[in-house]
């Protein structure tokens, strides 16, 4: 139940980071584009995680520049378009679809081709 | 011809087993017999263990569980919400929730218990600093003007 509160939050803050890009004031807008959740992977490493810029490209798709989207991550709408699926179905409940058949090898088999197309293309 | 082996080999470790509980069983123990046992049983299981011992014997306690265990996919994505991106840690949560659900139900393999948990800590700790990054940019929005 926890979880799928969790989830909930973090879907309504997708939401929230949606609408912020489109409606919201520019204070707003650089408020969260720069204390947006810190990357500890990229800290560390230097190197881009699978998600890095995803709040940003977030802010910007929600504002239509999806050019800048695309800047930020090269696959701002295809990432973002996964999380909210599969947080659609920890919230509906259905995880056990999550973990059915070859899935489970598809969602980590995906998060790694991201990663590595996007070190690859910088 | 080496599966035929490995199961004459185990129909004989557990006839030798039954033959040494049934003289350690009974009340004027003959030492020597059960000795000889002992022996054949340790020359058996030996044997069996040198075929390489693939074969999947139903032992008792093992079962044919319904769904492959996941507990991979879980610590994976667990030590990823923790090391790589928070935004993993909900998904490892649910993923690590729905597998104990499994294993509580004896749908999976109990074995892997201890991966799957770890995983669903990782998930947790990552959500609650994503939720902690949520709530501050809550916050900060909220005292902007």
């Amino acid at each position: 139940m926890l979880a799928r509160i969790a989830a909930a939050v973090f879907a309504l803050s997708i939401a929230a980071t949606l609408a912020i890009g489109a409606l919201g004031p520019a204070s707003w807008q650089s408020a969260v584009a720069s204390d947006g959740p810190a990357c500890p992977f990229k800290r560390i490493t230097g190197l881009p995680c699978p998600f890095c810029g995803m709040t940003r490209a977030t802010l910007a798709m929600g504002g239509g520049h999806w050019h800048r989207a695309f800047e930020l991550h090269p696959f701002a709408p295809i990432v973002l378009a996964g999380i909210v699926v599969m947080l659609g179905l920890i919230i509906a409940g259905k995880t056990s679809s999550l973990l059915s058949g070859h899935r489970p090898q598809l969602i980590l088999g995906a998060i790694l081709t991201v990663w590595i197309l996007r070190l690859i293309l910088g | 011809m080496y599966r035929d082996d490995q199961e004459a080999a185990f129909a004989r470790i557990q006839v030798l087993q039954k033959e040494l509980d049934d003289a350690q069983g009974q009340a004027v123990q003959d030492k020597q017999r059960i000795a000889l046992l002992v022996g054949q049983l340790q020359a058996t299981q030996q044997a069996l263990a040198r075929m390489g011992g693939q074969l999947q014997y139903q032992y008792p306690g093992q079962h044919d569980y319904q769904f492959p265990s996941r507990s991979g996919t879980v610590l994976t994505l667990g030590i990823l919400s923790l090391a790589v991106c928070t935004v993993l840690g909900p998904i490892a949560w649910s993923m690590g929730n729905e597998e104990i659900r499994r294993i509580d139900s004896g749908l999976t393999s109990p074995m892997s218990r201890g991966s799957v948990t770890a995983g669903r800590v990782c998930g947790i700790v990552a959500t609650c600093f994503l939720m902690l990054a949520a709530a501050m940019i809550f916050f900060m929005l909220v005292t902007i003007h």
